[in-house]
Order: C-alpha cells, then sequence, then structure tokens
C-alpha cells in the first residue's frame, strides 16, 4: 500500500464517507461557512466540528472573534502560561451568558511513574483538588462544563480509584458538569479504559494524520463513542510541520479535515493564534471532504518519512533475540530526525545492547507499520556506544 | 534517497557534535551548581522542539513559538522527601526567553531580584536571564524551602550572567505611568495578525486612561512600510496618512501608530483620537531621545 492509498482507505476505513473531488478554495472566505454539528456523547453537548484550543493566545480579542465566528467550545488547561490563559479566559467570559459557550479545563495528578504510566503512593488527591480549586479562581466560574483529568497514558491509571473519586465528587458538588481525560500516548489503550471505566464522559485524543495505528485508534475511538463517551480531537495539525527545522508547514486545513473524516470525532480543538488561522480552521466546515490535492499534501516527504518513528509499539517483542525495538528506533529518530545526539546516547547506552545485536541473524523478522529496515537503523543506532561519551554529555 | 552513514571516527565526528560544543558555548547542563548538602540528579533527557510535548504537552506549543531550542532539568535531592527541580529553557534569543516569560508571568506576582526579572510563588520561582528561561520547583513548602530555592535561583542565574538585564529596548518607553512587570515581547501574531511578529509592549496607566504601548523595530523602513500595508489590507481600510496611522481594528479597537524610519510605535486600549496623539506624541519624543 502507497502513502496515497494508505491515506484514502484510513479516510474511508474511519468514516465511510467518500472522498470529495470538489477543489476547496483556499484563504479566507467571503461568506460566513455554514456550521456542521455533532453531539459530544451522551454529554448531549451539542458543538460545532471546529472549536477552539486556546493554549496558543493571550489575545482575548482572539477568543472574542472566535466566539462571535461560531465557536462555542474552549479548549484550557491548568498549566498554560502558568495559569495566565485561565486568567484571561475568566477576565472575557464573565461578560459572555454563561450558557452561550462551553469551558473545558485539565488538571494533572502528579506522582506517575515515568515507566509505567501508572500512578503511584506520591499522586495527592488533595494537591489535585487544590490546583482545580486555582482554576476555577482564575476562570471565574461556578462550574466548568468538563474537567479532563490530564494526560493519562495507561489503563491503569484510567482505573486509578483515587482519581475518580475526586472528578466524581467534585461533578456531585456541581463544579465540573461532565468528566474526561486527555492523552496522548498509547490512546487506543486508554481510550477502550475510558469507556470500560464507567465514570469517564469525554475523551480528548491525539488525532492526525501523522498517526500509524490509525486502524486501531478507529477502533478503540468507535469503540468508546460507541459506549456514549464524547470524542474530542487534539493536535490534528500534527505540530504544524513535516520537519524539526520547520520548513515544511503542513496544510492545516487538510490536515484537521483529515481527523474530522471520523464521524466519531465529534469536535476539534486546533490551536489558532491569529485571526487567518481562525478562519481557515472555521472554513474546514464548507465542505469536510479531502480533495486529491489535500490528500497529496498530508503525504510526508520521503526523506523525512524515514526518518521518524511514530511508536505505534507494534514491533514490541518481535525481535527474537529480545532487543528492545521501540527504543531503538526511538534512538534512531533522535539521532537523525532530531540530531539530539546527546539524547540518543542516553538512550542507547541505557539499553545495555551487545556490540553487534543483529549479528546472529541473517534475515529480520521484525515487521515494522511504517515499513522501516529494522536491522539497518539498529545496526546504525547501535554504534552511539562506540561514541566517547565526552563529546555529547556535559 | 542515499542512506546516512555517520559513524565515522575523526572529522565526521566532529561535524556530528551539537553546534554550540562546537562553537565552544556553554551548555546550559554547566549551570547546575554543587550544593552542599543535595545531591544533584540528571534523570531527565534533555528536551527538544520534537520532544517537548512528553514533558510539557500542550503547554509546548507556545514554547515552541518563542523558538524554543532544548530544555535541560537537574533535580537537587535531600533526604527522603525534599526535591527540588531546576529546568533550564533555552530559547534562540534572549527576547525569545523574555517572551514566553512574560506571557506565563502576571503583574501582582511576587517578584524578587534574581535573573533579569522573576518571580516566586511559594515553592516556585521562575526568571529569565539572557536566552534562559529558568524554572525553580519544589515538592515541599515552608520558609527554610522557599529561601533554598531563591538562593539557587541565584546561583544558577549568575552561571549564566552575572550582570543579567532587562533587553534594552523597554527603555525606550516613556516611564510615566509605566505599570511594573508589564514589559512583553510577542514573537508571532501580535493582535492575532499573522505579519505582525517581533513586537514590544508596555502596559500603563494614566489619566488618559489605561493602555498598552508597543514597539516594533525592522531592519529597515521597507519593512514597516510592508506590515502597515497588511495591516490596511486586514482591517480592509484606506491609508490616509505616511507616518501617522490611526487604524480602526475591527478585532482590537482603534490602534494608533506612528512610523518613525525603521520603527513603529503604537498603542492600542485607548477609545479617544485625542488621547491616542497625546500618548503617541509622548512616546515618539521619548523613543526620538534614544
Amino acid at each position: 500500500m502507497n502513502r496515497r492509498s494508505f491515506f484514502r482507505s484510513g479516510v474511508l476505513g474511519a468514516s465511510g464517507i467518500m472522498i470529495g473531488k470538489t477543489a476547496m478554495a483556499a484563504g479566507k472566505s467571503e461568506k460566513e461557512p455554514a456550521i456542521i454539528y455533532r453531539t459530544l456523547g451522551k454529554t448531549g453537548i451539542k458543538l460545532p466540528v471546529v472549536s477552539m484550543g486556546v493554549m496558543r493566545a493571550d489575545n482575548p480579542n482572539l477568543v472574542r472573534a472566535a466566539l462571535a465566528k461560531g465557536v462555542k467550545h474552549l479548549d484550557t488547561a491548568h498549566v498554560y502560561q502558568s495559569g495566565n490563559n485561565e486568567k484571561m479566559l475568566g477576565d472575557l467570559l464573565k461578560d459572555y451568558p454563561r450558557d452561550s459557550f462551553t469551558l473545558a479545563t485539565k488538571v494533572k495528578p502528579g506522582g506517575v511513574n515515568r515507566e509505567t504510566g501508572a500512578f503511584t503512593k506520591d499522586t495527592d488527591i488533595k494537591e489535585f483538588n487544590r490546583m482545580f480549586d486555582i482554576s476555577m479562581e482564575r476562570l471565574q466560574m461556578d462550574y466548568v462544563d468538563i474537567l479532563y483529568v490530564h494526560d493519562l497514558w495507561s489503563r491503569e491509571a484510567v482505573m486509578y480509584r483515587p482519581v475518580l473519586n475526586a472528578v466524581l465528587e467534585l461533578k456531585k458538588q456541581g463544579r465540573i458538569k461532565h468528566i474526561g481525560l486527555s492523552t496522548h500516548r498509547n490512546m487506543p489503550e486508554v481510550i477502550r479504559a475510558a469507556a470500560d471505566s464507567g465514570v469517564y464522559e469525554v475523551v480528548l485524543t491525539t488525532c492526525n494524520f501523522q498517526m500509524t495505528n490509525w486502524e486501531e485508534m478507529n477502533e478503540a475511538i468507535a469503540y468508546a463513542a460507541g459506549a456514549g463517551l464524547g470524542i474530542v480531537a487534539m493536535k490534528t495539525m500534527a505540530g504544524g510541520f513535516f520537519d524539526r527545522e520547520r520548513q515544511q508547514p503542513i496544510n492545516v486545513r487538510a490536515a484537521l479535515k483529515w481527523a474530522l473524516q471520523n464521524p466519531n470525532v465529534h469536535t476539534s480543538i486546533p490551536g489558532f493564534a491569529s485571526f487567518d488561522e481562525l478562519e481557515e480552521s472555521f472554513s474546514v466546515m464548507e465542505n469536510l471532504g479531502l480533495t486529491d490535492q489535500e490528500l497529496m499534501d498530508l503525504q510526508q516527504p520521503e526523506a523525512a518519512a524515514s526518518l521518524f518513528c511514530l511508536g505505534c509499539d507494534q514491533c514490541k517483542g518481535q525481535c527474537p533475540k529480545g532487543l528492545p525495538i521501540p527504543d531503538l528506533m526511538r534512538g534512531y529518530m533522535y539521532t537523525y530526525g532530531y540530531h539530539a545526539y546527546g539524547q540518543a546516547q542516553e538512550l542507547v547506552l541505557s539499553l545495555n545492547l551487545p556490540e553487534n545485536p543483529c549479528q546472529d541473524c541473517d534475515t529480520c523478522s521484525v515487521q515494522c507499520r511504517k515499513g522501516f529496515h529494522v536491522s539497518e537503523k539498529i545496526r546504525d543506532v547501535a554504534r552511539w556506544q562506540k561514541v566517547p561519551s565526552e563529546y555529547f554529555i556535559t | 534517497m542515499k542512506r546516512l552513514k555517520l559513524f565515522i571516527p575523526g572529522l565526521f565526528l566532529v561535524l556530528l557534535l551539537p553546534q554550540n560544543l562546537l562553537s565552544g558555548e556553554p551548555e546550559p547542563d554547566n549551570y547546575f551548581p554543587e550544593i552542599k548538602g543535595w545531591k544533584k540528579v540528571h534523570k531527565y533527557p534533555v528536551y527538544y522542539p520534537g520532544t517537548l510535548w512528553d514533558y510539557i504537552n500542550g503547554a509546548a506549543d507556545a514554547y515552541l513559538g518563542y523558538d524554543f531550542i532544548d530544555l535541560h532539568i537537574a533535580e537537587y535531592l535531600k533526604g527522603k522527601k525534599t526535591s527540588v527541580k531546576v529546568e533550564i529553557y533555552r530559547h534562540r534569543t534572549p527576547y525569545h526567553a523574555w517572551g514566553i516569560y512574560s506571557m506565563e508571568r502576571a503583574p501582582e506576582f511576587n517578584f524578587v531580584d534574581v535573573g533579569a526579572e522573576g518571580y516566586q510563588e511559594g515553592s516556585v520561582l521562575n526568571y529569565t536571564v539572557d536566552e534562559y528561561y529558568v524554572k525553580i520547583v519544589s515538592n515541599q513548602g515552608g520558609e527554610d524551602i522557599e529561601s533554598f530555592i531563591l538562593d539557587l535561583g541565584k546561583q544558577v542565574s549568575d552561571l549564566i550572567n552575572a550582570y543579567p538585564a532587562a533587553p534594552f529596548v523597554f527603555d525606550r518607553f516613556p516611564a510615566s505611568g509605566r505599570l511594573p512587570y508589564t514589559g512583553s515581547y510577542t514573537a508571532k501574531n501580535f493582535l492575532g495578525y499573522g505579519f505582525f511578529n517581533e513586537v514590544f509592549t508596555v502596559g500603563y496607566e494614566t489619566t488618559e486612561g489605561r493602555y498598552t504601548l508597543f514597539l516594533a523595530d525592522r531592519k529597515h523602513p521597507s519593512e514597516c512600510r510592508q506590515l502597515l500595508e497588511a495591516y490596511y489590507a486586514a482591517t480592509r481600510q484606506e491609508e490616509t496618512s505616511v507616518t501617522d496611522h490611526l487604524v480602526n481594528d475591527p478585532y482590537n479597537g482603534l490602534v494608533g501608530i506612528r512610523w518613525r524610519g525603521n520603527v513603529l510605535l503604537g498603542v492600542t486600549g485607548l477609545k479617544d483620537e485625542g488621547a491616542i496623539k497625546r500618548v503617541l506624541d509622548d512616546f515618539v519624543s521619548m523613543s526620538d531621545e534614544d
């Protein structure tokens, strides 16, 4: 399957919607676009498919313009701009009728095990509640529509009872209308766990065309949506650029449309920071169909595609010699993709590899979803073991 | 694509070295002092633009907008419970470090004498010095730990630059009516426009009202010209003057701008044309003295 057919089948597989052939008008639209609404699962909240991630905006006039344009849902977090993002929204939104918008914020419980993603004895629910109180004070609101437990990446964390009890208590108090979680890693597992929890009502998940595990993602999203959860897509622009040097920009309209092809994605939160970006994002609702040109635009340049591992973990456990393939591919990406040599060497040295890890195998049986030649990349990256560390670690 | 072959000893190895090592520029890891009675550990990797999301999630977007280069972290441990984490975010220029710092700052914070400017709220100390934005935080509270954090912050700051200063461009703003701790730098999308970049701002409160002055310094007058043309086009207005501009911005209200050579001086937040003229007159005379 080539990249073009990959994108086509990804889109079709997700939605069953035929790809539109109509050329999309680029740039600003003179007329107000039609607004496409979807319902955020059993929360019953009806939202335009384009909402606003406020994280990059520090100009309240941009939020005003978004609301005037038809944006209904705003997304912030306790940590954005060290709280100034919530403060800005609080100062602004006190002048709006409370039922004219919905707002989500996020609070991250501490004490997460960095290896497993599980909460630990250091997870302090009182501190979690204190951070939520601070957020509410900044927002100057009696309630938020959605509180996301921020950045969960293991099933164990999703099911962690003390956190579930804490958010249930906040809901009982009427300070949050709906309970959600956000996830940026290991999303399929987390999304399914959210549905299984019986507590979470909304999932905010990374969802973009760069994901290689889209089948698994679509199945997990369908599973959660089927259970009545609302699904909100974030990071739809996949960083905005194909390359680390930020010289190869991504077609943001195409990227946003790609995420919205999936009817189980109920809304998205592009983080626009200018009026043009607002117009551009909102204009996708004129026609969500991806044109052929837009599909082509979403194909990552060949040179970059061969460098970047997207962490799907499909290769995990495949090596008969037990080599940690996902870590090695990450090391390769750090080296050649990001030129983060110190980080790459640190990672490779921590793996305690044999000098020639692949020498006993004539052929490599590891299958990579992106089609990487895994053994060649291992050979290259394993050489970090011979480079004197003083060159890179100060 | 021809496959890269990097691991050739000798010359190619030198080519692999990070740019800052080749230039002899100090690495941020040298800015973590040894502290008697505390154990310094480096258990976090160095984060880069492609990986900052792994550490601070969605907050990373704002840092990337200020040309973030890398993040170095050290943790100081005492006993089994007390941890103090020092994060040094390196940005492309001191302006960019100031920009992200000022985005996260609020004038009502408790400002302390550390770096070019900084504040301490309990067990959190944030400041900027040169091209670095430094954040220090502890998992413990109390006077002793807060005092330690401030001392540690000063030591880190001294290692970076013993004589830190705010960007000199802020001296070009009038002193009268200036609100403390409001000097900011916006790298991109000033007033919400993609063409309006690299702008310094300061907040004011005078008899004219509460407003913000801004200054955009360019390399050549033609860049000022282009910016003004783009602004008029975006707001769909006709230009009526070459040097004195009053733009009725549908999103940001009246915006007054004076064009002086390579520099645009402006004001937002005032509704009265007379007031806009007066504060810009003061701003221009102040700037011309410079």
